[in-house]
């Protein structure tokens, strides 16, 4: 496995949306580090905010080999730094979600690495099924969990943009991280909350699906966001890994029990 | 004292004179390996240190995470090592000291004030571990001899030297300034191709590296794409509505170092969308105001409405948004002072060192014992308990035997959860059941504690499958339950806090019997659980004196002191040391 070089392609691109004055989102994509970053706070103070935090993540480019210390030292300073802006008395501070995935390797093998702080949101299409790998961490997300409401009701409910995490805010950003395997023809979408208010995730699956290129597809996201009502900043990476060696090659029995992500283990008997 | 040199004052700040062992100066940390002069493989070694060093904060964890890593045959395999981490240096005061030094030939010095102590690698099997305040300099010898004369050493800031004593004077030591300003330009200054940057301003700046002195590792060759465009101009995408921004290709090879160069976050101005219609009849409710506001709040502020001036702001004109230059602060110049590392550094913290290698476990299905266990786990459908199905405790005592454990105490996980404990003389750690020290057999403080969560016991991971040449097939590990760990073909975890990230460890399964994701270990106190992840063909608990039991889907259980949980296809955890 150690021997096919990993490449990654990918498309990105960025919209204001048709009701904001402002694009408080930013992203970063550079060296198998992909990040979105949504900024809140009055005036100019979001857009500073997802910027700032963004570049406290540049060393990741450098980093021969990254594990989840290294971004969480990262996001500390992020955090430091974003709290440090002066929002000239605005009332509230500043502040940003940060979401996104990095390369990283476990002995030999690529794995993404991916990072949340806040309602941005990372998806993964393996094997032509895209899934939410994020977890936002926001209030009607919490409701969720809790069973008092539904993944539907969620997406219309009067408080779906107030998030229990992020930078800059009085408490510890606490970031989630999760490692997943990369597998051959994985693509990865990270965007912002601008994206998937306006779009289910079968529409985004479908745009996803339907467009190789991920500068495309990338572009085609946002497009659509605008369609349907553009209220957000709309923020949008595409990557497709490439390169890597498929899995271990097997007849794809199907599972007994019929677990979607172990559809490739073959039942004893 | 010093004149009106200054910025020149030579008596603080590292310096070294020139020997054989490899040195590390960067941040806040100084490792010395002595046997890697300029052997082969150490480039690797030092080259991925070097790499890890360049994290803020990092220091004892990394470094003994990226020594053991990487090394054959458990602990022999590891080399011996100095390292010297100190924090809030640089503010003229006395500094705190965290030393790791393993090795007989190394000795580390460290003084505070006018007391000196000595740690030295003699004599112990691992490592020894010090941690002191009010340190005013440190100094690593590889030899019999010092650095009697700290101004006769060369200079060194950030950079990898080859030295014999290393010096890092925290405090200016009154002898020493009076000889500071006769720096003899060393003669053998040259001879590890370092040029020994300027004595620059003494209090230890991780700033710039003045020298680049690694090695090159052996780059295979990373054709990465660096221009990642800046082509979309910001118009060209305007047609499409979206601001279209370029695209690239980034090659990733792994342990090679990157030669891509940041992307240039181009985040250039939209086009001019239809300006928004004034926000005036909100007909849908009086929480429209929010739309597009993400706004953040605590969990317990959650009943709280925000503030209705938030309105006013989020819709007033803001200015242009080409009037608001984002201030962005200068690129990291390294780092704020590191935080204190936590005492007691992992073997490998955050899940990277699935395990230590065994030298010379043989292929587990040649084992009488575990042809046993396979036919007794094959026939379990047949519901007979007396013709084999039970596992003979003699049975698991020879899979045991065949995967001799090193003995070795592995420091604490620093990010481990504090669980109640009861605390022996010598510091360590039991439950507080057990009345004599699992570890030293000292009496136990009656009183119990909070303190960090020790390792639960050892995990052995054995395949039947031949684990020869082929990567990614992983023979005999013993994973030290520091952690929780999840074992599978191609695992991955949930979302969770970087200090409770499962180790992953991959097992080979050509027959793919076993899920991606199969077992997970989780820890809770003092117990050991393991689970089995709702998979295809399940997960068997092998307990002595006992009938093989097929776990349920999702449930824990508790694991005790010689299980073995079979996944299929011949892996196999052993359990041992559980409390």
């Amino acid at each position: 496995m150690s021997d096919d070089a990993l490449t990654l392609a990918w498309g990105a691109a960025s919209d204001r949306g048709l009701r904001r004055q402002l694009n408080e989102d930013g992203y970063f994509a550079a060296g198998g580090a992909f990040f979105v970053a949504d900024g809140m706070g009055g005036h100019a103070a979001g857009e500073v905010a997802s910027a700032t935090a963004l570049d406290a993540l540049r060393p990741l480019t450098d980093m021969e080999r990254v594990e989840p210390h290294h971004v969480e030292a990262l996001l500390e300073m992020a955090q430091d730094r974003v709290r440090a802006i002066d929002t000239s008395g605005q009332g509230h501070g500043a502040g940003t979600t940060l979401t996104g995935a990095v390369v990283a390797y476990l002995d030999d093998a690529p794995y993404w690495l991916f990072v949340n702080v806040g309602d941005s949101r990372t998806y993964l299409l393996s094997s032509g099924v895209l899934d939410q790998v994020s977890v936002d961490h926001s209030e009607v997300q919490e409701m969720v969990d809790a069973g008092t409401l539904t993944a539907e009701e969620a997406r219309s409910h009067p408080r779906r943009h107030v998030i229990t995490r992020a930078l800059g805010g009085l408490d510890e950003a606490r970031a989630d991280f999760r490692y997943i395997p990369i597998g051959a023809h994985d693509r990865i979408l990270v965007c912002s909350d601008g994206l998937t208010g306006e779009l289910t995730d079968a529409q985004i699956s479908e745009i996803m699906l339907g467009h190789p290129d991920p500068q495309v597809a990338a572009g085609r996201l946002v497009e659509a966001a605008i369609a349907a009502g553009g209220r957000d900043n709309i923020t949008v990476i595409v990557v497709d890994a490439t390169g890597i060696a498929q899995e271990t090659a097997g007849s794809s029995t199907s599972p007994n029990g019929g677990f979607a992500a172990d559809e490739d283990t073959v039942p004893r008997d | 004292m010093s004149t009106s040199d200054a910025g020149q004052r030579a008596g603080t700040g590292i310096r070294y004179t020139t020997g054989k062992a490899r040195v590390i100066v960067r941040g806040d940390a100084i490792v010395v390996l002595p046997g890697e002069g300029v052997a082969a493989g150490g480039a690797d070694r030092v080259a991925h240190l070097w790499t890890d060093l360049a994290v803020p904060g990092s220091g004892v964890a990394e470094v003994l995470g990226a020594l053991t890593a990487s090394a054959v045959g458990g602990l022999k395999g590891v080399p011996p090592f100095a390292v010297v981490v100190l924090t809030s240096a640089g503010m003229g005061g006395p500094a705190s000291a965290h030393v790791v030094v393993r090795g007989d030939g190394l000795t580390v010095r460290i003084e505070t004030g006018d007391d000196v102590q000595t740690v030295s690698g003699a004599g112990v099997i691992s490592w020894t571990e010090r941690v002191v305040e009010g340190v005013t300099a440190v100094e690593v010898r590889t030899g019999a001899s010092g650095l009697d004369n700290f101004a006769d050493g060369l200079p060194v800031e950030s950079g990898v030297v080859l030295a014999g004593v290393v010096r890092r004077q925290v405090v200016e030591h009154a002898e020493a300034s009076a000889a500071g300003a006769s720096v003899s330009t060393g003669s053998a200054a040259s001879s590890a191709g370092v040029t020994p940057p300027p004595i620059a301003s003494a209090p230890f700046a991780p700033a710039p590296i003045t020298s680049a002195p690694i090695t090159s590792a052996p780059i295979t060759s990373a054709p990465g794409t660096p221009a990642l465009g800046h082509s979309a101009s910001p118009d060209s995408a305007a047609d499409s509505g979206a601001t279209a921004i370029p695209m690239g290709t980034v090659t990733m090879v792994p342990a090679s170092e990157e030669t891509i160069t940041p992307a240039d976050e181009n985040r250039s101005e939209p086009p001019p969308p239809p300006e928004p219609p004034a926000d005036d009849g909100l007909d849908e409710d009086d929480y429209m105001h929010l739309w597009g506001a993400t706004i953040a709040h605590g969990v317990e502020a959650a009943a709280v409405r925000p503030e209705s001036t938030e309105e006013g702001e989020d819709e007033e004109p803001a200015p242009a948004s080409g009037a608001v230059s984002p201030p962005l602060p200068p690129p990291a110049p390294a780092a704020p002072p590191a935080p204190a590392t936590p005492a007691l550094a992992a073997a490998g913290s955050d899940g990277m060192v699935s395990g230590v290698p065994i030298a010379g476990v043989p292929g587990w299905s040649a084992t009488p014992a575990a042809e046993h266990r396979a036919a007794a786990v094959g026939v379990e459908e047949a519901d007979d308990d007396h013709d084999g199905h039970t596992v003979m405790s003699s049975a698991i005592a020879d899979l045991k035997a065949a995967a001799p454990s090193p003995k070795f105490s592995v420091p604490a996980n620093p990010n481990a959860p504090k669980i109640l404990a009861v605390t022996c003389e010598n510091g360590h750690p039991n439950p507080t059941a057990r009345e004599n020290c699992r570890e030293c057999g000292s009496a136990l403080s009656a009183q119990a504690a909070l303190a960090p969560r020790p390792s639960l016991g050892r995990m052995i991971v054995t395949s039947g499958t031949a684990t020869g040449g082929a990567s990614g097939v992983r023979g005999g590990q013993v994973v030290e339950l520091d952690r929780p760990v999840i074992v599978g073909r191609r695992p991955r975890t949930n979302n969770t806090s970087a200090d409770q990230m499962p180790r992953l460890v991959t097992v080979s399964s050509p027959q793919q019997d076993i899920s991606r994701s199969h077992t997970e270990i989780s820890l809770e106190d003092w117990h050991v659980l393991v689970t089995d992840l709702a998979t295809t063909n399940g997960t068997t608990l092998l307990r002595p004196g006992q009938p093989p039991r097929r776990l349920h889907p999702n449930e824990k259980e508790l694991v005790s002191d010689g299980d073995v949980v079979d996944l299929g296809d011949g892996v196999t955890l052993t359990f041992e040391g559980i409390w």
